[in-house]
């Protein structure tokens, strides 16, 4: 392996050469940065002679004890130069290391280094790198996290235009999406086209689907852990793009080089602009857009504290002139504090903001006139500590309380002649506290584990004056509310406790292969009231309350990993099963906004899925890329639905195959190619009908859920990115993006129902409904300077 | 809703070129089942309960009359008929007579089995004064130009009144899935609404004349509506698994097959406007 020494800086505290005292432990520590920028290298993996290995951890905080003694140290990161380095150590030792990038451009689309491997760890995560994400072909031009993840086994969508994503059966609203660990409660723009996290500002994201450690929780299925980029350190730096609906900007540089920098990175779109254009007044009159805006700051207060201050914001605001105005918007502020109690102890204290809102107005009428504003705030305190007691041991453990205010829902009528009364929907808090605790042990050269243990209580608490009811009634319709009881402001109205133990066991079997098995319990406060195909950004979030008991998920997951050829390949298959209980859906016809009895509306019942995932992936070479394949099941069995028997869930896909491709053409030209198969989704369609006062009945005998499937689901996208020459003595550099999604220009369908037949609506018609109904093509130029 | 259909349209003007296209679907027959439709108003024309079967979904032919069923109805004030077949599958109702507040009990015995529906007629509340028409130009609200109905009317106190508007076009019943108008009084109670806009599916022009049929309706039957809308406007990526329409028909022996429709009371009041 080649030695790289240029671009690393080392503070060696100590550095003796010395006789070695064979029984004394050191501890080598500190962190790990781009050289270039600063960036902490989250998850370098750092291996001493070999054998030790551990990983930063999301500061790029890493901690080693070893024998002191000669050894030799190596720090690798994806898509980075690997650092090695011989030394004898006598006593406790910082070293700060920098990484360079590969320079070569053939290398640039190098997802991974040797080294770096997946069967390394023992809680598996799936990493997707910013840069794979921007070389995959995108919509519209805009380079899309969700859509990349799901392209990875065990990841999926309902369906284009669909917002989120499932994992492994779960809802949407079961996977945490995190954004420099504040939650996000809506993650698309534009309805479901695009998600919320602007590419440009992503430093890295992180899946965590099939173990979840314990310092993680509040959802069943998954965690998305995004960090936004801290900003460069080092130079002053800008990067954009222009494409065809939105444009991008991302400006950063040091407030104080080496010790603090600035990050501020914007998106909008002009789809407004595009809108206004139109000679149809259909289109011309309406205006629809979105913008994002992030912003980091980070200070390295001294060698052992540093402060980070990052936000968000993003809105989508859709208004057509003079009849309605719909917003939403999603809005976050962390503050953390890392700080090095000692060389084997790590903290870090954030304090989380997060704010999701929307309005809609309607004004097409002073008599119609409303506003109706809805919401959720969070603010969370979270204390974690990372502990390095000796090599072969690491804790992590912490404490983590919330305060959850819903606001679900006021509409006022606007204007005197309104014939609307003002809504108000009592406002609900809640409140979660929650210790955690992980040990990773490694037991053995052979067998390594990490147990857990997530302790969490959750208190339903009144806002103003809240109303609760019991409620009964037939199962399959609406219940009635009886024996009301009346809560005051901050009164305590329900409190529930739980333990989520989580273990994960890896085998190593050889130096490039292990079978790691885990177990993961999970639970979740906060449920999405949505009963809609695809989650719309008007859903309601509700917590756990006097009627809502807390859903639960024992997952049990296996799998083998590999690497092959020296890293060049890795290969994995996994299975899962995974049981899930207190599952929310509603009975026919439920209204989930401005309903006060919402709960009676309210069924419950349990789910399973099953399925098995195999993954290979070539790491290296001007072609690479990779290929996921995942068989599985995901059913629900609700008290009320499919007369109380197992059905498909709304997003269960027997077979689903991705195949993606990045070549490198030319030094300046790559292109990619992204193919997506699967199962259609179930549908419920009715096997009879009957016609009443001239309307035609949909009669769906036996009440079955989801006994159709709507056709096999195939896209072919398609990519190039041109580099421009840079120009010696320039500093500025381009690319032009040209992508063609859907290239196959299907009509896949979205979902299938009956409409009346237009001639004669006494009849009815199958309709095949498609999000996006031909291929579409674009163009972006980003660029750096 | 306006609203939500205009948020729908523009959504569908925005999206990439969504679209929806006729397939053919091989959907399962499941056995027919017995249909009740029957109203009972305050009208002084002939009132029937029709009988017949479901047929296949994607089916245009006619229903299956069931004949020889025996219909009886009765009020709460004791009164009884026996219903007449007058014609095959079609129960007349000839002296029972529909009147607020009296609750009515329709008793149906075929070969299938043993039924009952039970209603009571409601009042009729944002009864139309008026009907007037506005102009409009074509817009992302209004599919063509030309004439849109509006009522006004008061809505009597009291929370829990529901009605349903049917708009005739020059005696023609408009029956396009976007043309059922429900009225309930949950946030405008009390209230005297005026300038209430009728949703249609294509604008009036000069000459047309229109009659507004406003009936009351019980929750049932107003859930019973609301379930049909949902069904026939159930599109796009924000669509609710469909729902079968709520039937009031029950069934009173066990080993009875299955029934659905409705067996609705109501009040009626019409308006009508000639568009000069």
């Amino acid at each position: 392996m080649v030695l790289y020494k240029l671009g690393v800086l080392l503070i060696l505290t100590t550095f003796l050469f010395t006789p070695v005292h064979a029984q004394k432990i050191i501890t080598i520590s500190g962190f790990v940065q781009d050289a270039r920028n600063g960036e902490s290298l989250v998850g370098t993996l750092i291996s001493i002679d070999s054998s030790h290995k551990s990983s930063c951890n999301s500061y790029g905080f890493y901690s080693i004890s070893i024998p002191a003694g000669k050894h030799h140290i190596q720090y690798a990161y994806i898509g980075y130069q690997t650092f090695e380095l011989d030394a004898v150590f006598t006593k406790d030792t910082l070293i700060n290391a920098k990484l360079n990038t590969l320079e070569n451009l053939i290398d640039e689309v190098v997802i991974n280094v040797s080294g770096w491997n997946n069967s390394n760890r023992s809680v598996h995560v799936t990493p997707l790198s910013m840069s794979s994400v921007k070389l995959l072909p995108p919509l519209l031009g805009e380079a899309d996290l969700i859509r990349s993840f799901q392209l990875l086994p065990g990841v999926s969508t309902i369906g284009d235009g669909a917002s989120g994503f499932n994992v492994r059966g779960g809802g949407v609203d079961q996977n945490l999406v995190l954004l420099d660990e504040a939650p996000l409660y809506f993650t698309s723009h534009l309805f479901n086209l695009f998600s919320v996290a602007n590419p440009d500002a992503v430093m890295d994201a992180v899946l965590y689907k099939t173990e979840m450690p314990a310092r993680f929780g509040g959802r069943l299925s998954s965690v998305l852990d995004t960090r936004l980029k801290e900003g460069n350190n080092q130079k002053w730096n800008v990067a954009g793009g222009l494409g065809l609906i939105a444009s991008r900007l991302t400006i950063e540089g040091p407030i104080k080089k080496d010790k603090s920098s600035v990050l501020i990175s914007g998106r909008r779109s002009y789809t407004d602009v595009i809108t206004r254009q139109s000679s149809n007044t259909d289109i011309s009159d309406n205006s629809i857009y979105f913008y994002d805006l992030s912003t980091k700051m980070n200070f390295s207060l001294s060698n052992h504290d540093r402060l980070f201050i990052s936000g968000y914001l993003g809105k989508d605001k859709i208004q057509s002139a003079g009849v309605f105005m719909l917003q939403w918007g999603n809005g976050t502020g962390t503050v953390r504090w890392n700080h090095v109690y000692t060389n084997k102890l790590f903290s870090n204290v954030s304090a989380i903001y997060s704010n999701y809102q929307y309005s809609l107005g309607s004004m097409s009428e002073p008599t119609s006139s409303f506003e109706w504003k809805a919401g959720i705030i969070d603010y969370t305190l979270k204390n974690t500590y990372n502990w390095y007691p000796n090599v072969n041991n690491t804790i992590y453990f912490g404490a983590e309380v919330a305060l959850h205010e819903f606001i679900p829902g006021n509409a006022r009528p606007t204007g005197e002649a309104s014939i609307f009364s003002a809504i108000n929907i009592d406002g609900q808090r809640a409140a979660e506290y929650n210790l955690f605790w992980d040990h990773e042990i490694k037991v053995s050269d052979r067998l390594s584990m990490e147990y857990g243990l997530r302790m969490s209580a959750f208190q339903s608490i009144a806002k103003d004056s809240t109303t609760v009811s019991d409620y009964e009634g037939a199962i399959t319709e609406r219940k009635i509310a009886y024996n009301t009881q009346q809560f005051t402001d901050w009164e305590s109205m329900k409190w529930y406790a739980n333990l989520q133990p989580r273990l994960s066991l890896k085998l190593q079997i050889n130096t490039s292969s292990a079978v790691k098995a885990s177990y993961t319990r999970t639970v979740q406060y906060l449920h999405l009231m949505t009963n809609t195909i695809s989650t719309s950004p008007l859903d309601m979030w509700a917590p756990s309350s006097y009627n809502i008991e807390p859903e639960k998920a024992d997952q049990v997951s296996a799998g083998y990993f590999s690497n092959l050829f020296n890293g060049k390949y890795e290969a994995s298959a996994e299975v899962y099963y995974r049981k899930l209980y207190n599952q929310l859906d509603f009975v026919d016809g439920a209204e989930t906004l401005l309903n006060e009895d919402l709960p009676g509306d309210i069924l419950v019942g349990q789910g399973r899925a099953y399925g098995t995932e195999f993954y290979f992936k070539k790491n290296e070479g001007r072609f690479n890329g990779w290929i996921s394949y995942t068989l599985s099941k995901t059913e629900r069995k609700i008290n009320g639905i499919n007369n109380n028997a197992y059905y498909p869930s709304k997003y269960d896909k027997t077979h689903s195959l991705a195949l993606v491709a990045i070549y490198q053409l030319k030094p300046r030209i790559s292109i990619s190619a992204t193919y997506s198969f699967s199962t259609g989704t179930p549908a419920t369609l009715p096997s009879s009908k009957y016609e009443f006062n001239g309307y035609s009945v949909q009669y769906n005998a036996g009440n079955y859920r989801n006994n159709y499937r709507i056709p096999a689901y195939h896209r072919l996208d398609l990519s190039a990115t041109f580099k421009n020459k840079t120009r010696p003595g320039k500093k500025i550099s381009g690319e032009w993006v040209v992508s063609a999604f859907n290239a196959l220009n299907r009509r896949n369908a979205f979902s299938m129902y009956l409409r009346q037949n237009e001639s004669s609506p006494q009849n009815l018609e199958a309709v095949r409904f498609s999000m996006i109904g031909m291929i579409i093509p674009s163009v972006t130029y980003n660029f750096k300077f | 809703m306006k609203l939500f259909k205009a948020i729908g349209i523009l959504l569908i003007a925005l999206s990439l070129n969504s679209c929806e296209d006729v397939v053919d679907v091989n959907i399962a027959s499941e056995n027919h089942v017995l249909v009740v439709e029957g109203s009972l108003t305050n009208l002084r024309e002939n009132q029937y309960v029709k009988l017949y079967y479901t047929n296949p979904v994607l089916s245009d032919g006619s229903y299956e009359v069931v004949t020889k069923a025996i219909l009886t109805l009765k009020d709460n004030l004791k009164n009884v008929e026996i219903l007449k077949e007058s014609s095959p599958g079609w129960y007349q109702i000839s002296t029972i007579k529909g009147r607020e507040g009296r609750t009515y009990t329709l008793n149906i015995k075929t070969t299938d089995g043993t039924y009952e529906a039970i209603s009571t007629m409601p009042r009729l509340t944002m009864t139309p004064d008026t009907v007037q028409f506005k102009y409009e130009m074509k817009s992302i609200v209004y599919p063509d130009e030309g004439y849109y109905p509006v009522i006004n009317g008061r809505e009597l106190e009291g929370i829990g009144d529901f009605s349903q508007f049917k708009i005739f076009k020059n005696n023609k019943f408009l029956n396009k899935a976007n043309e059922i108008n429900l009225f309930k009084d949950e946030y405008v109670d009390g209230n005297y609404i005026s300038n209430y806009e009728l949703d249609i599916d294509s604008a009036f022009v000069s000459g047309d004349l229109i009659r507004v049929e406003a009936w009351s309706l019980t929750k049932e039957n107003y859930v019973f509506w609301d379930d049909i809308q949902t069904q026939l406007n159930n599109s796009g990526i924000f669509a609710t698994p469909l729902p079968n329409a709520h039937s009031n028909i029950f069934k009173i022996t066990q080993e009875s097959k299955d029934v659905t429709g409705f067996f609705g009371t109501s009040m009626v009041k019409s308006v009508q406007k000639l568009i000069p």
